[in-house]
């Protein structure tokens, strides 16, 4: 199981959950990181923030070389979008 | 009197608004693509499987999409290098098959002007800080 085994909305709501459940309480009162890349791998749900979604990955990826990793975007549906169909 | 740097292009009888820039592959070769400007797109750019390929960009994750419909996508995302105005940038690239797309990421702190008209020019400016 990884990530390419889950739709699309399905990971978005695990990207929601991993922020409220584990992102948030380290904010510690802290401004809500709005716009940066949260990126969380499948297994250990293991996750990383920044403002550049390479670094996000790349740090988690020092911690674990096979990480299966997924990009999100706090405070916004997805972490890019179009207006094209 | 500092002269920010400025990006030409033109704009296609098919009413695409192109510019070319250069990419720098994973041996540090540059190589010059067209791209399509998209300013309803809010990443830096897409490029095909085979140029993602042939750049060596490596793979940075999966990321999600949402779509002018509502509807959400995955794309895979590599990372990249391109010189603009003159210095190397790190940047997302999504991978697409439809022409290369640059969007509103890496037009950020620039200015954009279109004249909307075959053989229009195009023209993106840095934006100086003040």
């Amino acid at each position: 199981m990884g990530w390419r085994d889950m739709s699309p909305e399905e990971a978005e709501e695990v990207g929601r959950k991993v922020y409220q459940e584990k992102v948030r309480p380290t904010l510690k009162g802290a401004e809500e990181p709005i716009g940066y890349f949260l990126t969380v791998d499948h297994d250990s749900m293991d996750w990383e923030l920044d403002e550049a979604l390479h670094k996000a990955a790349a740090r988690l990826r020092q911690r674990k070389p096979e990480a299966d990793v997924y990009g999100f975007r706090v405070g916004f549906p997805a972490a890019f979008e179009s207006l094209s169909p | 009197m500092i002269v920010p740097s400025m990006i030409s292009g033109s704009v296609h009888l098919l009413r695409w608004a192109t510019i070319a820039v250069v990419l720098v592959d994973s041996n540090g070769q540059e190589r010059t693509i067209e791209a399509r400007l998209d300013t309803g797109f809010t990443g830096d750019m897409t490029l095909p499987a085979s140029a993602i390929e042939q750049l060596g960009f490596p793979f940075i994750s999966i990321t999600g999409f949402r779509t002018g419909t509502g509807q959400f996508a995955d794309f895979d995302t590599y990372r990249g290098n391109i010189l603009w105005h003159g210095r190397e940038h790190v940047i997302n690239v999504l991978e697409s098959e439809t022409f290369p797309l640059i969007g509103v990421g890496l037009l950020w702190d620039n200015n954009l002007s279109i004249d909307f008209t075959h053989g229009g020019n195009v023209t993106v400016t840095e934006l100086l800080e003040t």
